[in-house]
Order: structure tokens, then C-alpha cells, then sequence
């Protein structure tokens, strides 16, 4: 009987468990909606839901071309020779999914936000590429990194050697990209446009960079 | 004669040898590798091993003058050197500053580098870790006091007298010890060791080369002294 007692006990107790793993694992379903980081969290790029992998980008080019893009990223290389080989003469549809990616990171991915301004940057051509530029130049400067709605610490200090760059780092890589870019295409309209929005915003550096730029022509 | 002639010649040709085999194994021998304490948690002693790694392939075929002097060549052999002749441990501290990266403690220990969590946690550039890292590295050297900052000037001003308005730098930085005035400093090296980088590194991406450049500029600004600012300038710049 006692032993009659304890196998029910113990079939009940696996059954249980063997239920809770079952709904915990269905709990996992991803929602569809984009997930905010908590400030001072381990920064990833943000995940993007398993329903909206890559199966919802175009086409396999496209689809391969943000593949490498969120491998180099997750690597953290920069010096992975495939940025140098693998996003040269982007397809619009691609820089679309690259500026989809852009959108997903939060705002204190600042090297992954960056990488992809250098890379659409490297092939500026349509209106489109050049939108996309202002609206970064534009965004609300990053307060700190951990939480760029948040100041945290003083810029000034030794120890924030770098800081004051990074925060900036998309808006200086804009900056960078129309450089190069007017170095073929002096006093281009499109890229003139995108200077003036970064002078009149309050990313200090690239306000200063893009006003030397307009000021001092660099042919 | 002949025979002690030439034995002799032969014995102090080989204690010769010995010697010079001797005196290379004891500089080489001096050389160390760093150790990282317990503490440093294994995604952090991964990603610097992986950073020192990649300034560890860097590869030229020229440097400026100013690089030669502090570094050698453009090449990751030199600055594997570097690092490792000045850096015998790793360990983790927040060095006091919430955006700190890393940082060095002379009276604590002269060649211990301290990394935070913010080595992983914030999302710096490549190189702006590693500008960091070679930046902190400079200020293990006791031989050289430390290469202590200076403060920077208030105002801020530039070669001219006039108010400092670089985007780099001004009033923010007046007072703090946060500027230096030799090329060879903390700042100074780090400048020198990105726009070099910047300018010649033949296997680097061109983000890296990008980046590189940028951070230069950024630690260029801290550089106070008109005669230092010059003599980089005349290296870097032109």
C-alpha cells in the first residue's frame, strides 16, 4: 500500500513537471513586437522575432546580404574583410533591409547602428540613401551609453576617453560618408541638404564636422 | 702554435656564440605574456583576447617617425610587444567612472590593466577598445612617472590664442586633468598609433580605417602644447 502510495506520488510529480515544461516551452511563441533592451542590460542587437526572420526579407541576395551584416555584428570583428567585399553595390531593396535592420537596434547599439550608416554610406545614390541619412544626422543626441535617454557621468573626466565620439558615432560616420562621397560629387544637392539638417542638430561633433565640411569644401 | 692559435680562436668563437645566445635569452626571457585574474568573467577575457588578436595581425609597409619612435612599425608584432612588455595582468574594477572601459592603478600595481564591464557592455568600435586599451597601457610605465596628464588649459585655447571651438574639445575639458603636452604621452601615443592605422594599415577593413581615424582626431584634441601639436600635425597630418 505505502509503496502503492509512493508510485502514484511520484507518477503525479513527473506529470506535473513533464506539464510544466510543455507550457513553458509554448510560452515561448515570440511576440511580433519589437523588444526594448532595459537600460544597463547586456547590449545585443535586438532579436528579432522567429516569425519575422529573414523568411519576410525578399530575396535570398537580400536576405543574404543582412545574414552576414548580423554575423559580423554578433562577432563584434570590425575588421571582418567581408564589410570590404560583400556590401558594394547595394541593391535598393537591400539598403532597404539594411535601414530595417538600423531601425531594429536600440538606440545604444552605437557600433551596430553604426556599421550599417558606413555600409549604406558606401553607396549613396538615390534620394532614398540620402533620407536616410538625414534622418540619422537628426536623431536626439545619445545622453550615455548605457541609456541614451539618461546623462550618466561627466564627458569631460580621463575616464571617458572616447565617450563623446561614440555617442555620436552614426551622425560622425553620416558625416564621414558625404566626405567621401563630395570628394566625386562636389557641391551635390542631395548631400549639401544632408550637411545643413546635421549643422542645425544637437549632435554636437557631427554639427561641428558637417559645418567645417559646408564651410571648407573638401575639392 | 698554429693548433693553440686556432683552438684558441675556436674557443673564444663559441664562448662568443654563448654569450650572445645567453644575453638573448635573458632579454627575451623578460618578455611576459598577461594573466588575468579569476575574477574577469569569460566573455570579457574572450573579447579582449579576440581584440589584441586583431591589432596582433595588423599589417604595413611604412609608419611616421613618431610611430618609430614609440612603437616601431605599424605591425602587429610591435604592438603585441607593446602590450605585452608593459602589461602582466588583467583584472576587473570599475576605475571609479561609469564610463570607463578600462583603466591602470600605478600605486596599486604599475602593470596591471583593469577592465570593466563596460569592455562588453557598451557598444564601442573595435577600435575605440583597443584606443583605450593602448592609452591605459602607456600609463603603466614607471620609467617614465606614468605619463601623468596634464591639466587641460582654462580657457581652452588653440595655437592661436583664440577660443579653443574644435569639436574635439573646449570648455568641458578646461581644468581637468585630461590633456597632455608630449606627443608621447598616453594621448599622444594613442593618436599617433590610430592615425598611423588609419593612414597605412594595409589588411584593415576600411571601417577599421575609418574608425581609426576618427578616434585619432578625437584624442589629437587633448593634445595642449603648441609645439607638440606641431610636431604631430608635421607627422600625421600632412
Amino acid at each position: 500500500m505505502k509503496n502503492l502510495s509512493l508510485a502514484v506520488l511520484m507518477i503525479a510529480l513527473s506529470g506535473a513537471f513533464l506539464w510544466g515544461l510543455w507550457t513553458r516551452k509554448s510560452s515561448r511563441i515570440p511576440s511580433s513586437a519589437p523588444i526594448k533592451p532595459t537600460p544597463n542590460a547586456i547590449l545585443q542587437p535586438r532579436q528579432i522575432p522567429a516569425a519575422q526572420k529573414l523568411t519576410q526579407l525578399a530575396t535570398p541576395p537580400v536576405r543574404q546580404k543582412v545574414e552576414i551584416l548580423r554575423q559580423i555584428l554578433k562577432s563584434k570583428n570590425d575588421n571582418d574583410p567581408r564589410l570590404d567585399t560583400e556590401f558594394n553595390h547595394l541593391s535598393s531593396e537591400s539598403k532597404q533591409a539594411l535601414e530595417r535592420e538600423y531601425s531594429k537596434f536600440p538606440p545604444e547599439a552605437k557600433n551596430e547602428r553604426g556599421t550599417v550608416v558606413f555600409l549604406i554610406g558606401k553607396n549613396l545614390a538615390t534620394q532614398e540613401d540620402f533620407d536616410f541619412l538625414t534622418s540619422v544626422v537628426k536623431e536626439n543626441p545619445c545622453l550615455s551609453l548605457a541609456d541614451c535617454s539618461h546623462k550618466d557621468g561627466d564627458l569631460s573626466s580621463h575616464d571617458n576617453n572616447g565617450v563623446a565620439v561614440t555617442l555620436e558615432y552614426s551622425q560622425i560616420v553620416a558625416i564621414k560618408a558625404l566626405e567621401k562621397y563630395m570628394t566625386t560629387h562636389p557641391n551635390d544637392s542631395k548631400a549639401l541638404d544632408v550637411l545643413h539638417a546635421a549643422e542645425h542638430s544637437n549632435n554636437h561633433i557631427a554639427s561641428h564636422m558637417a559645418h567645417a565640411l559646408v564651410s571648407n569644401p573638401v575639392l | 702554435m698554429i693548433c693553440l692559435f686556432l683552438g684558441g680562436n675556436f674557443i673564444m668563437k663559441n664562448g662568443l656564440i654563448s654569450l650572445v645566445a645567453f644575453l638573448a635569452l635573458l632579454t627575451t626571457s623578460t618578455g611576459f605574456a598577461y594573466t588575468f585574474d579569476s575574477d574577469v568573467p569569460a566573455n570579457i577575457q574572450d573579447q579582449i583576447k579576440q581584440d589584441l588578436s586583431f591589432i596582433g595581425t595588423i599589417q604595413s609597409t611604412t609608419q611616421s617617425n613618431l610611430h618609430k619612435t614609440i612603437f616601431g612599425a605599424v605591425s602587429g608584432d610591435a604592438y603585441s610587444k607593446f602590450f605585452d612588455s608593459r602589461v602582466t595582468g588583467i583584472g576587473l574594477n570599475d576605475c571609479g567612472n561609469g564610463n570607463a572601459v578600462a583603466c591602470v592603478i600605478p600605486f596599486e600595481d604599475p602593470s596591471k590593466m583593469w577592465l570593466t564591464n563596460n569592455y562588453i557592455k557598451f557598444s564601442h568600435p573595435q577600435v575605440a577598445r583597443m584606443m583605450v586599451v593602448f592609452h591605459e597601457s602607456r600609463h603603466t610605465e614607471s620609467d617614465h612617472g606614468n605619463w601623468p596628464h596634464a591639466n587641460c588649459p582654462d580657457p581652452f585655447l588653440d595655437a592661436n590664442g583664440s577660443p579653443m571651438k574644435s569639436i574635439w574639445t573646449g570648455a568641458p575639458l578646461a581644468s581637468e586633468p585630461a590633456c597632455d603636452e608630449t606627443p608621447l604621452g598616453s594621448y599622444g601615443s594613442s593618436t599617433i598609433m590610430l592615425k598611423n592605422i588609419s593612414k597605412f594599415c594595409t589588411n584593415c577593413t576600411d571601417k577599421v580605417k575609418m574608425d581609426a581615424g576618427i578616434y585619432a582626431d578625437d584624442q589629437m584634441g587633448r593634445i595642449t602644447d603648441a609645439g607638440a601639436i606641431q610636431q604631430m600635425r608635421d607627422d600625421l597630418y600632412k
